[in-house]
């Protein structure tokens, strides 16, 4: 019988690993090279054929048209990538999916057969379309199964297990590019993540930059001009000073000083005649990177700060990533949380280790086949426990079906090494709970034992399992709030920031336009987005479903019912379904996801909107006088400078620069967002007074005792959000007293009247006029007639046929739904 | 939102550990379609629909410290 093997993968930006976990160790495979890392990197041939890891690695200078690394930055975009020879092009899924493939041919050599499931990891600060992007990767390489973990959780899953660990962790997880901190606790052997912070610009490459720039000055010094970048030898000579500088960097983590050899200056910028002798000593080294050191901390400090906690509290930290092995880094981590480092853990395969444990937490055997192979003899039964818990004695739930056949008297069961549960009755339904008691940190077996009511034995079908005692992770908690944006420009909230996944829910909607059957162009469109605003157009788009009229078998009409539903796993993949009962349809589909662009055309196009944003924010602040907010500006002038080199860079074909340049677009994107909210603040203050008056006022007439101690509270909310310019939290709590002063203002005898009147100058928006028209009619004739519980059930119908303004209606992503 | 400790059937005594017992107990209930398991008893003994999306927002709010202090003073509010 094959072994339980649980298989977890690190697809890093630079180098990847696969590990497994047997039910009490996890261990990395090996490459068939013997190397624990396998190079992220993948080369096509000229008959578009393959090649992964140190083999496609060595081809990466001198034949760069044909081989490629770092696309992992580039995941969850358009981008696609060209190799020269093969006259092909790939997406970034399809790389990643050549690495998973090779990892997985590894897994197969040791394991004896296919990983069909898997834990992939992925970065904190991953957003929905990269994650969804990872999952593809997952599938293209052939994995039937694929569950995603963030990187801290992994490596924090990997150094607690089979220990004691309580208290708040700390991971400090320095890559290639980026620097991801996360804060984490456990509890009696449950670890939940509390928060995260990072820098999308702070990484090993930083390190290098700063010895290439002092290796150029330093040749400079002596009389070497290093050839400009822009003309052939200056490539040449850059890319190798690059991998100087890398090497350089690596080997002052064990070496006191170590020499800068670059041969390639020969003859470009050096004679040859005398030796260069750049030594580089790590004293010099530490210096030149003491501010990105810093910097990191800084997060640190920022992450704690902002969970009300200091580095005291933190009762262990541990470093991931290879540029954590610099001395300067982890004798500086270690200053300031006073030592306490986990210092036996290997930071280059933390993640892939951590990722095998979890996929044992999930029950996500490699070969999923493996439990059919069970006794196909007896009675059928469905058992429910957790494949993995530190609970020592957790329930085990079963149930035999009970059509045709009479289900057992008794159950107990049995471990593999003898211990028996006590037995346990079942019901009549065929259902029974059983306590189990785990083997410590191990792997425990489990066979159900049945009896009939004269106590022999019943044959069960599926009656093996296994349970691993060790480390339990919470459920995920969703980063961001997901909801769909109504005609009207309001949020359907399904999802609020903080649910732990996986999550389903479905909201009835109204379609606020028709859709023609058999028409490709006439479109139900159902935008969905995430954030924490109150009006959809402040929120971002992450993707869309879309019910087109080839679909439709009858035309879909304003005002039908629209069931909408929305899943979220645990790896933050969204399935979206519109079910449209009038018409008995129902559309299923993994939601089409937006991406972003890296093309050259594309960053250009955005850069150019971003500066005519900055432009109109400017004008607007000048007005205004908001000195704290023109400050902010220069920061993004300053990044608008390094936006347009790098845009520059983007069209001579540096992919590494198109990615960079598209995430620091983003960043600056998100704080012109702060900078106009902050332009738009006297407005948003503006309008927050006007509702809370309104609030208060019929709060003070007609709320009852309760609904005005609920407005004080909301009130002190909004207070504090306003002096703290929370642009959300005041949303918020006007948003509570509005609704609080809505139901007040109902209760005045005048308020059907005064709808009557609102709906009358905005019936020809309703979605069904003619309706409206009767309906305002019948309200009418109630509210003359001395009905007003008549008038006001007729304002509830009207109030379902109207979708939202025009304006409204585009600034809502052209939503089909209110 | 319901209280979480009337969701999970716990008192406000509960330690981490039993909670996080509960919730794996009444999720592996329902997964395997137990009908007892889908329905609670509120304040005031009314009964309540119980989805695994309700367990798990029960365990994860009480799992934060702060917001569980908040559950604990309602809890004896609400007549628990």
């Amino acid at each position: 019988m094959l072994e339980t093997a649980f298989v977890g993968i690190d697809l890093g930006t630079t180098n990847s690993a696969i590990a497994r976990f047997d039910g009490t160790r996890a261990e990395v495979i090996p490459n068939a090279r013997g190397e624990n890392l396998t190079p992220s990197v993948v080369r096509l041939d000229a008959e578009g054929v393959p090649t992964v890891g140190r083999a496609a690695q060595r081809r990466l200078e001198s034949d760069p048209a044909n081989t490629r690394a770092e696309f992992k930055r580039l995941m969850g975009t358009d981008e696609r990538l060209e190799f020269a020879r093969a006259g092909a092009a790939r997406s970034p899924e399809e790389l990643s999916a050549y690495v998973l493939a090779s990892l997985l041919d590894d897994a197969e050599a040791t394991l004896g057969v296919r990983p069909s499931q898997a834990v992939i990891s992925t970065p904190a600060l991953f957003e929905l379309p990269q994650s969804h992007a990872t999952v593809r990767a997952g599938q293209l390489a052939g994995l039937d199964e694929v569950q995603l973990i963030q990187e801290p959780i992994a490596s924090a899953v990997a150094t607690g297990w089979q220990r004691d660990a309580q208290g708040l962790w700390l991971v400090f997880d320095l890559g290639g590019g980026t620097f991801d901190a996360s804060l984490l606790e456990t509890e009696d052997g449950w670890l939940r993540v509390l928060d995260h912070d990072g820098d999308n610009f702070l990484g090993g490459k930083d390190f290098d930059r700063k010895l290439l720039d002092w290796a150029v000055a330093e040749l400079g010094r002596r009389g070497v001009e290093v050839p400009r970048r822009e003309t052939p030898d200056g490539r040449r000579v850059a890319a190798a000073l690059k991998q100087a500088c890398e090497s350089a960097r690596i080997e002052l983590s064990r070496l006191e000083r170590t020499e800068l050899l670059v041969p390639e200056l020969r003859g470009v910028g050096w004679d040859g005649a005398h030796e260069l002798d750049l030594v580089v000593t790590r004293q010099t080294f530490e210096a030149l990177i003491e501010p990105l050191v810093e910097r990191c901390l800084e997060v640190c400090r920022r992450l704690l700060s902002a969970n009300q906690r200091d580095a005291e509290a933190v009762e262990r930290v541990v470093l991931v990533g290879g540029p954590t092995l610099t001395p300067r880094v982890r004798q500086r981590v270690a200053e300031v949380f006073g030592g306490r480092v986990a210092t036996d853990v290997d930071p280059m395969t933390v993640v892939a280790r951590g990722a095998a444990l979890f996929a044992g937490t999930l029950g996500l055997e490699a070969a999923a086949e493996k439990t059919s192979a069970q006794n196909p003899a007896g009675l059928p039964l469905q058992l429910e426990y957790p494949p993995a818990t530190v609970d020592p004695e957790p329930f085990v739930v079963g149930r035999f079906p009970t059509e045709g056949a009479n289900p057992p008297h008794t159950v107990s069961l049995q471990r593999g090494d003898g211990w028996t549960s006590a037995e346990v009755g079942v019901d009549e339904r065929g259902t029974f709970v059983v306590q189990a008691e785990l083997a410590a940190h191990a792997a425990s077996r489990f066979r159900v034992i049945a009896r009939d009511s004269r106590g022999t034995l019943v044959a069960v079908r599926g009656d093996e399992f296994q349970i691993v005692h060790g480390l339990s992770v919470a459920d995920p908690p969703l980063a961001r709030s997901i909801g769909v944006a109504r005609s009207n420009d309001e949020v359907a909230v399904f999802f609020r920031k903080g649910t732990p996944l996986p999550a389903r829910r479905s909201v009835y909607l109204t379609s606020a336009t028709a859709v023609t059957a058999g028409s490709e162009e006439s479109a139900l469109s159902i935008p969905i987005v995430q954030g924490e605003r109150h009006r959809a157009h402040n929120n971002r788009l992450i993707g869309r479903l879309r019910v087109d009229g080839r679909q439709l078998q009858r035309d879909l009409p304003r005002g039908a019912e629209v069931r909408v539903g929305l899943e979220l796993d645990r790896s933050g993949v969204l399935r979206a379904v519109a079910n449209i009962p009038s018409l008995e349809l129902t559309c299923e589909e993994v939601v089409h996801i937006l991406v972003d662009s890296t093309t050259a055309e594309g960053l250009a196009k955005k850069l150019e909107e971003l500066e005519a944003r900055v432009a109109s924010i400017r004008s607007q602040l000048f007005g205004g006088g908001a000195s704290s907010l023109l400050r902010a500006l220069q920061g993004v002038d300053e990044s608008l400078i390094e936006v347009r080199s790098g845009v520059e860079l983007a069209r001579a074909g540096d992919r590494d620069a198109a990615a960079r340049t598209q995430r620091l677009l983003q960043e600056i994107d998100a704080s012109l967002d702060e900078a106009e909210i902050g332009s738009e603040w006297p407005d948003i203050e503006a309008e927050a007074d006007r509702k809370i008056s309104w609030a208060l006022y019929w709060l003070s007439i007609h709320g009852t005792e309760g609904e005005q101690e609920r407005g004080e509270r909301a009130l002190t909310v909004a207070n504090e959000a306003r002096r703290a310019t929370d642009v959300v939290a005041l949303e918020r709590a006007v948003g509570t007293l509005t609704s609080l002063g809505s139901i007040a203002c109902r209760r005045d005898e005048e308020f059907p009247l005064w709808e009557l009147q609102w709906y009358e100058e905005h019936v020809a928006e309703a979605v069904e006029p003619e309706k409206a028209v009767q309906l305002l009619a019948e309200g009418r004739e109630a509210w003359d007639n001395g009905e007003p519980e008549r008038a006001r059930k007729v304002l509830r119908q009207l109030d379902r046929l109207h979708p939202g303004t025009e304006d409204e209606r585009r600034l809502s992503f052209d939503s089909g739904v209110f | 939102m319901h209280n979480p400790f009337f969701v999970l059937g716990l008192d406000p005594g509960a330690g981490r550990s039993e909670i996080e017992r509960q919730g794996a107990k009444l999720l592996a209930l329902l997964a395997a379609g137990s009908p007892q398991a889908r329905r609670f008893s509120g304040p005031g003994g009314n009964e309540f629909e119980r989805s695994d999306s309700s367990v798990r927002a029960a365990m994860a709010e009480l799992r934060d410290p702060v917001r569980r202090l908040r559950h604990e003073w309602w809890f004896g509010r609400l007549g628990g």
